[in-house]
């Protein structure tokens, strides 16, 4: 369905003049039909009215005389009007008396006679009109005559139909002024439109209608033009401003983005910095933490005695120290400075070797820090190739001058902080630092140790002198009595001491006391302790030892001594060889005295047996002991 | 039979039967009747003095009985129809209609010769002849219906202006028969 506000004007006005139009020619005809209509019919009646009187008028002799022949011929006047069909006289009785009916029309009105009154009916396209004869005011009979309105509706008829094609010439005409005065109304309003809507698809504003026209339109399109005249010059100042306004938001973003990317970039800086103070922080607290574990280790090693004690205490610290997937050892020059042995060790990467040479790492070689970072292109130190897998370092301990030790430290591949070269390079450090404090720690210690050494040994053998000898004998036999152990001394003595000196010179009896020191050295067990009792005497002190394996060890050492090959200046010194005596505890006696009187005795006793043997003291008598213990 | 033929015989003899009536009725009440129709198709000369009364008056021997009683004192033309027996012409006055009886049928023409210098006379016979020989309106019988013939001369004569309705309705007799 249309909706009419769907329509163009045009179509509107044409429309509605059109429907103007024919409404009102419709109802003008339809009112004009329907009053002619009426008024033919009324103009019809009173026309019968009229004749029905004169018929009546001109029948009243023959109704007064009864006359039908008169009668007839009156009636038959009404021959005249083709539309009169029928027409009757009768008396007052009602009797007809003569009656009119035209040809053709067949069978006769048969209807009540007209008595009285006057009437006028129209039924079925036929009006009756009756009348009464009227003479001298009396009645005297009555007229009835019908007559078809069959012409006056075919009048009517030809009229409506003239009417249509009025109707429709109108209608022609209504159009064609409808689509004249329309186009003449919608023409400008659609070059308005179509104007606008150019405006509207092109924002172009200098659009014009340009109408010269005094009406409505034209005062419209004057208005409209005037108002493009305005918006026009607003779009050009609002462009204008809209431009500066885009200069000025691209100019400010543009410095926006160049201060949130120098923001950024000093956030990233701050951050940075940041992250490197935490991380110097860290690490400060790190070399704090490291190096104060470093000076407490230093004052623990301070009061230690000897290496040995250190041993828990650098395992200790150095575990605390190099924690964090590093392992390792360090390392310390045996007496004889021809090996190194392991002193500590720790860590997952435990190193194999508990025991190397010299040459077998690069660092004592060079008597400086070794370094690898990368295990497959650098050199490896012979004593950990078979067994390292990542970076490690070998870094000698220096101490007085003299390399003394090794630390040796290798890190983990598995550990997170594996590939961080700062980490070696602390690592380096802290294992530097911690090589020189344990280095300084170590050769002190040893300088101590040394000393010490030089206290209690005899300087020509390198044995314990007669004061240790005491002092140990004393604290071996307490040792002994609490646990109720036994002990064995083992007292020898040179046989012919003064024939070397005699033969060889006097620097000969220093060799061969040098000689049997270094031998009773090597052969007795780590528990024994072998000294130099005085002259060409030595004394051997062996705890937990029964009388029959005392004798065989002073048996193993006779043949020992008969075995040893001197060389002094060239020559070859032989005939050497000891005779010992052996005293036990607690047979012979529970004091160092008894004991070492006893063992005495007994060597004289081999002496004077032929020497070149072992005796064992005879036992003592408790008299004896009660008056040795005086003594 | 239907109901139709029924009705149809039924006014068939209804017909018949008041046809019958007409002719059966008396023929003077018919005569009277037409007498006093005629009066009121007929003017009769304007007089300086109106008078009140229309006298028809009846000469020689009364043939109506007691149909003229019916029709005394009707009004006619604003007058009053008065009836009066005549034994002689000289008796006369100022009759307006008069009736010669068939009893005088013998003297009608002398009758009429002295009514023809009479003005406003209106002169009716049932006299055989009556309206050729002068007299203004005869009345006659054909097939058994009172018809009946104006003699317009006579009638113009004596002033009396006849309407055309009664002239369409009589026989007219042209000429004067005197």
């Amino acid at each position: 369905m249309i909706r009419s506000r769907d329509l163009s004007i045009r179509k509107k006005l044409i429309a509605a003049f059109v429907t103007i139009t024919v409404v009102a020619l419709i109802l003008s005809g339809t009112s004009l039909v329907i009053a002619s209509w009426f008024n033919e019919r009324e103009a019809a009646m009173s026309e019968l009215e009229t004749l029905a009187e004169l018929i009546g008028a001109n029948s009243r002799a023959a109704l007064i005389f009864e006359d039908a022949a008169a009668a007839e011929e009156t009636l038959d006047t009404l021959r005249i009007w083709p539309d009169i069909v029928y027409g009757s006289l009768h008396d007052t009785e009602g009797t007809q008396l003569a009656r009119f009916v035209r040809d053709g029309d067949g069978e006769a009105w048969s209807g009540p006679p007209a008595l009285g009154e006057k009437s006028a009916v129209y039924a079925d396209g036929i009006i009756t009109v009756a009348s009464p004869v009227i003479f001298d005011n009396q009645e005297i009979g009555g007229v009835v005559i019908r007559s078809s309105m069959q012409s006056r509706l075919d009048r009517l008829a030809r009229n409506i139909a003239i009417s249509f094609i009025v109707l429709l010439v109108s209608f022609l005409i209504a159009m064609l002024i409808a689509v004249r005065l329309s186009r003449s109304f919608t023409d400008p309003l659609r070059k308005l439109s179509s104007m606008m809507q150019r405006v509207t698809e092109h924002h172009d504003y200098s659009q014009r209608a340009d109408l010269d026209q005094k009406d409505e339109v034209g005062t419209l399109a004057n208005g409209i033009d005037r108002m493009l005249t305005v918006i026009e010059e607003r779009e050009e100042s609002l462009e204008k401003s809209h431009k500066e306004l885009e200069e000025t938001v691209s100019q400010r973003t543009a410095e926006l983005l160049e201060a949130n990317t120098r923001l950024k970039e000093e956030l990233r800086e701050r951050e940075k910095t940041e992250t490197e103070l935490q991380q110097a922080h860290q690490a400060l607290e790190q070399h704090y933490r490291k190096f104060s574990l470093l000076s407490q280790m230093n004052d623990r090693l301070q009061i230690c005695h000897s290496i040995e004690e250190t041993r828990p205490v650098i395992s200790h610290y150095i575990q605390k120290l190099f924690a964090d997937g590093i392992g390792g050892a360090l390392y310390t020059f045996n007496d004889s400075h021809s090996l190194v042995e392991a002193l500590v060790s720790w860590g997952e990467q435990e190193p194999a070797e508990e025991t190397f040479e010299q040459n077998d790492c690069w660092a004592l070689r060079q008597g400086r820090a070794h370094i690898v970072l990368d295990p497959a292109g650098e050199l490896i130190c012979d004593h950990c190739k078979d067994d390292i897998s990542g970076p490690y370092m070998c870094i000698p301990l220096i101490g007085y001058g003299d390399v003394i030790g090794l630390l040796h430290l290798r890190v983990n591949p598995e550990w997170k902080d594996y590939e961080s070269y700062h980490a070696t390079e602390e690592l380096s450090q802290l294992g530097v630092s911690a090589s020189e404090h344990l280095a300084l720690a170590l050769a002190n210690l040893r300088l101590r140790e040394e000393l010490q050494e030089q206290s209690v040994r005899d300087p020509l053998t390198g044995l314990f002198n007669r004061r240790y000898m005491q002092e140990t004998l004393e604290r071996e036999m307490a040792r002994s009595q609490r646990a109720g152990d036994s002990l064995a001394v083992i007292m020898l003595d040179i046989d012919y001491f003064k024939k070397f000196n005699d033969t060889y010179g006097h620097d000969a009896g220093d060799t061969v006391l040098r000689e049997l020191g270094e031998l009773l050295a090597n052969i007795i067990r780590d528990d024994d302790v072998a000294c130099r009792f005085g002259g060409e005497e030595f004394l051997v002190i062996m705890p937990g030892i029964s009388r029959s394996v005392a004798e065989q060890r002073a048996e193993e050492i006779r043949q020992a001594v008969k075995l040893i090959k001197i060389q002094h200046k060239g020559k070859r010194l032989e005939g050497l060889s000891v005779s010992l005596g052996i005293g036990l505890y607690p047979e012979h006696g529970d004091s160092v005295e008894a004991i070492t009187n006893a063992a005495d005795a007994a060597l004289y006793k081999a002496k004077e047996l032929g020497r070149d043997r072992y005796v064992v003291a005879k036992a003592k008598k408790p008299g004896e002991k009660a008056a040795s213990q005086t003594s | 039979m239907t109901l139709k033929h029924c009705k149809l015989f039924l006014a068939a003899v209804a017909f018949l039967f008041c046809d019958s009536m007409a002719a059966a009725a008396p023929e003077y009440e018919v005569k009277a009747a037409f007498i006093y129709n005629f009066s009121r198709f007929i003017d009769w000369p304007e007089e300086p003095e109106a008078k009140k009364d229309l006298y028809f008056c009846v000469l020689g021997r009364d043939p109506f009985g007691e149909a003229l009683e019916n029709l005394e004192g009707r009004e006619v033309q604003g007058r009053t129809l008065t009836i009066r027996r005549l034994e002689r012409i000289e008796e006369r006055g100022d009759c307006a209609i008069i009736y010669i009886s068939p009893s005088l049928s013998g003297d009608y023409v002398a009758l009429l010769d002295i009514l023809s210098r009479d003005r406003g006379v209106l002169s009716i016979s049932d006299i055989d002849g009556f309206a050729e020989n002068g007299g203004v309106i005869e009345l006659y019988l054909e097939n058994n219906k009172v018809r009946f013939a104006i003699n317009i001369e006579a009638a113009r004569r004596t002033g009396l202006e006849m309407s055309s309705q009664l002239l369409r309705l009589a026989r007219i007799i042209e000429g004067d028969g005197s």
